[in-house]
């Protein structure tokens, strides 16, 4: 497929992955401050903040957006994001502001604007949801919606999401295209968790069940977890089932694995670039033990989000840009194969 | 809803002179008027509803920035009868048979037409669209017009005549068929009354007239490629949906290049060649290295590629020498040079204005003739007599005495008039008829086209930039149902 489209499916993978992520974690914050003092409930709100500001690399154009309002210090991210008002305000303007980069309607606004350039490469259907959710989002009354009902808007934006990726799922050939948007939405959501986890993890030790339980609420995770260990939620533990757990789909191990797949299914040949870095990375991840990992979990942490950017990188060098770098004269052209 | 009545020197498409409703739109106006305002309001929204959700937008420029608007499509429908539409086609195959036949003299054959007279050799090189650079070009079977849009209007008898040609890059065709996807889901019933001929084709004639003027030695399994100028352009929407419908490749000028005149597109494993390339871009950008150095649209080198014969461009460069339109008068001349034959659906009347006599009755009447300037598109440029004030006028007789090569009048065509819904009734409006013609193997017309109407009481602008809309045009099968329904 064309290497700019193959890279807009990426991105819109990303994106659309965000804008799911962040409307999860606005929703469980929200949630936990219902019954809290107003302070207790600024900071809370303020922690999702740090958990939210990632570093993204996007293309070209995207840069300087992304890297303004992703990046900004922590006083500047305070009035971005309307801290000082309230936080019922605040999370409002992280779900609505059309213009903060990173909020859901810039996220769902930017998978538009990647889908609308692969017009002619995805099913209608995606591209009248995709449409429809993205006009909802703006409209005029939606901002009063989130103030008034946020639980019920919130909701409403997962759904959205989560019938996107039922559309993609069910009525997408599952060709380059779609594994390219795949890859997207699994090295995102890898990011998310990462984050999540270290931002939240300090607070874990000798915390109460209901931070444990707001971390796993963040990714939805709360009710796997509860099936999946009967013992009340120690931090590690936490942390091992988002790290490691190998069937929850929201666990980085587990996006690892998905993304290597749909590298590997790309590659055309032997191991590129990419394919190792994640095989490393997930290998990693999968075989060294967990208590020592514990013992220094930020550094484990950063580590693997350098390393899933670094992954990002490779992949856009090697199948977005890789006809640029092309010695055209000792480059034999393929014969019209249409792929 | 209230029969319209005939009115005098316009001619009504649904209703007779007598006032009564013409047999092929009796179904439709019968199903109309069974309609309580409340239903059609229910129509309308519904349309809007659906036309927003899937984005069916066009882009509106001025203003502060270009704003994407739904695309205003009217609920009620042109009908064409099967013996009416028979003629318009033999019409339209035989008048883009005669272009393509003049395009290929010109570029790539001994300029016959010219050397016997027939067409002078000034008006072809005085040509803006003329273009030196795809002289010797060869285009395989001489399909040079692979997409042909021609302008039909009705004068004020009825009758059929072509006011333009469109053979460089006509849009519109994703509307006739997202119209017709929008008229199938608002009036089930009305369709499985008639035999409306179907227009889902389109896509898969498209890409099989593409695929036969491939350069012969890229073998039976062509790689075709739409090439857009981009997002931000107007007709974007038409372009992915002809490049979705046909399932090849939406290219930009950037996702393209060129080596030893192998044209090849950047994908995910390296470069993969391209044979054929249906581009929506001008020829003026098409190139930056012979055309508009100043373009990044474009791909350095295509054109070479073109002449070296590895890569076949549609439509051909330089066809804007065969819309021009001052040639456009010559065009019945060139079906009774090439073809032996009597043009089927005449021009409308056209003055040349370095005709000295011609200019001099042009100059006198200019009040009650439409000006127009030859190498424009789109309605820019054109002044209306009797609509113009005296400034416009004398400014109009300036420009025709400065380059009268520059500009031709016609007589003003009063185009016929369709019922269309005015908010709480329907009323008569001003429609024209942009019918698609596909040249390849054989040349093969659409059935129906793009029926646009002035939504504007009295107006006689159709462009969708100035207040006009579209209808879908329904051409009736040879089926007997039409006749059973009049009957009952």
């Amino acid at each position: 497929m064309l290497a700019r489209h193959a890279e807009d499916m990426f991105w819109a993978g990303r994106y659309l992955e965000r804008a799911e992520d962040t409307a999860r974690m606005v929703r469980a914050t929200l949630l936990s401050t219902v019954a809290e003092p107003p302070a207790q409930a600024i900071d809370r709100m303020q922690n999702l903040i740090s958990t939210l500001r990632l570093e993204v690399q996007a293309p070209a154009e995207d840069v300087e957006t992304m890297a303004e309002s992703l990046t900004p210090s922590p006083p500047m991210l305070r009035s971005e994001a309307g801290l000082g008002i309230d936080v019922q305000a605040a999370a409002t303007r992280l779900v609505v502001a059309p213009t903060m980069a990173g909020s859901v309607a810039f996220c769902i606004g930017r998978t538009r604007e990647n889908f609308r350039s692969l017009r002619d490469q995805i099913p209608s259907e995606l591209w009248e949801q995709i449409n429809e959710f993205h006009l909802r989002l703006r409209q005029d009354d939606f901002p009063a919606a989130m103030e008034q009902d946020p639980f019920q808007t919130l909701d409403f934006i997962r759904v959205s999401c989560q019938s996107l990726t039922g559309v993609i799922s069910s009525s997408m050939a599952q060709g380059e295209g779609y594994r390219f948007l795949v890859l997207g939405q699994m090295l995102e959501r890898a990011l998310m968790t990462c984050r999540l986890i270290s931002v939240r993890y300090p607070e874990h030790d000798g915390s109460s069940y209901d931070e444990m339980a707001l971390t796993l609420r963040s990714v939805s995770a709360l009710e796997a977890y509860q099936r999946a260990s009967q013992s009340s939620p120690l931090g590690s533990d936490v942390a091992r089932f988002l790290m490691v757990n190998d069937s929850f789909p929201r666990s980085v191990l587990y996006c690892l694995r998905l993304s290597e797949t749909q590298v590997e299914a790309l590659a055309s040949n032997g191991r590129p670039p990419p394919l190792q870095r994640l095989g490393q990375l997930r290998s990693e991840l999968e075989y060294t033990d967990f208590d020592t990992m514990v013992a220094d979990l930020p550094r484990h942490l950063s580590d693997l989000e350098a390393g899933v950017r670094n992954v990002a990188d490779l992949v856009s060098g090697h199948f977005f840009r890789n006809a640029e770098a092309f010695d055209l004269h000792s480059q034999a052209i393929t014969p019209g194969v249409s792929s | 809803m209230a029969a319209m009545s005939a009115a005098p020197g316009f001619f009504d498409e649904a209703v007779d002179e007598d006032g009564r409703t013409r047999d092929h739109y009796r179904p439709v106006q019968e199903w109309f008027d069974r309609l309580t305002l409340e239903q059609v309001k229910g129509l309308e929204e519904q349309r809007n509803e659906s036309f927003r959700r899937q984005g069916i937008t066009f882009t509106v420029y001025g203003g502060d920035e270009g704003t994407e608007r739904t695309w205003p499509m009217d609920l009620f429908p042109r009908v064409i009868d099967a013996e009416e539409w028979a003629m318009l086609e033999r019409g339209l195959i035989q008048r883009v048979t005669a272009l393509n036949r003049f395009l290929d003299d010109i570029y790539a054959g001994e300029q016959a037409i010219v050397h016997d007279g027939i067409v002078p050799r000034r008006l072809i090189t005085s040509c803006t669209g003329f273009e030196r650079e795809a002289m010797n070009v060869a285009v395989p079977m001489g399909a040079r017009c692979l997409v042909a849009g021609i302008d039909l209007v009705r004068d004020g008898d009825g009758a059929y005549r072509v006011l333009e040609d469109n053979l460089r890059n006509p849009s519109g065709i994703s509307y006739v068929i997202e119209n017709r996807a929008a008229m199938t889901k608002l009036l089930p019933a009305a369709f499985s009354d008639l035999a409306v001929r179907s227009v889902d084709h389109y896509g898969r004639s498209l890409l099989r007239a593409l695929r036969s003027i491939a350069p012969p030695a890229c073998g039976d399994d062509p790689t075709v490629a739409v090439l857009t100028p981009g997002i931000f352009n107007s007709a974007y929407f038409e372009h992915a949906f002809l490049a979705r419908s046909m399932g090849v490749e939406l290219v930009e000028g950037r996702d393209l290049v060129v080596d030893d005149h192998v044209v090849a597109m950047r994908t995910t494993r390296g470069l993969e060649r391209v044979d054929v390339i249906y581009r929506r871009i001008d020829d003026a950008f098409l190139d930056p290295v012979v055309f508009n150095p100043q373009s990044t649209l474009g791909v350095p080198g295509l054109m070479a590629a073109a002449r070296a014969g590895t890569v076949s461009i549609a439509n051909s460069v330089g066809n804007g020498v065969g819309d021009d339109k001052a040639v456009y008068a010559y065009v019945p001349d060139m079906i009774r040079y090439y073809l032996g034959e009597e043009t089927i659906i005449p021009n409308a009347d056209t003055y040349l204005l370095w005709e000295e006599d011609q200019r001099a009755e042009v100059l006198e009447r200019i009040d009650q003739l439409v000006v127009k300037p030859v190498a424009e598109s789109g309605g820019y440029g054109i002044v209306i007599g009797p609509k113009a004030t005296d400034a416009e006028l004398a400014e109009a007789r300036q420009k025709i005495l400065d380059d009268p090569r520059n500009w031709i009048a016609q007589e003003v065509v009063n185009l016929s008039r369709l019922p269309a819904w005015a908010g709480d009734h329907f009323a008569p409006r001003h429609i024209d008829l942009r019918p698609f013609v596909l040249s390849g193997e054989q040349v093969e017309v659409i059935p129906g086209g793009l029926t646009r109407v002035a939504l504007r009481e009295g107006s006689l602008i159709v462009n969708s930039s100035q207040g006009g809309g579209s209808k879908d045009t329904w051409v009736l099968g040879d089926s007997g149902q039409l006749d059973q329904a009049a009957q009952s």
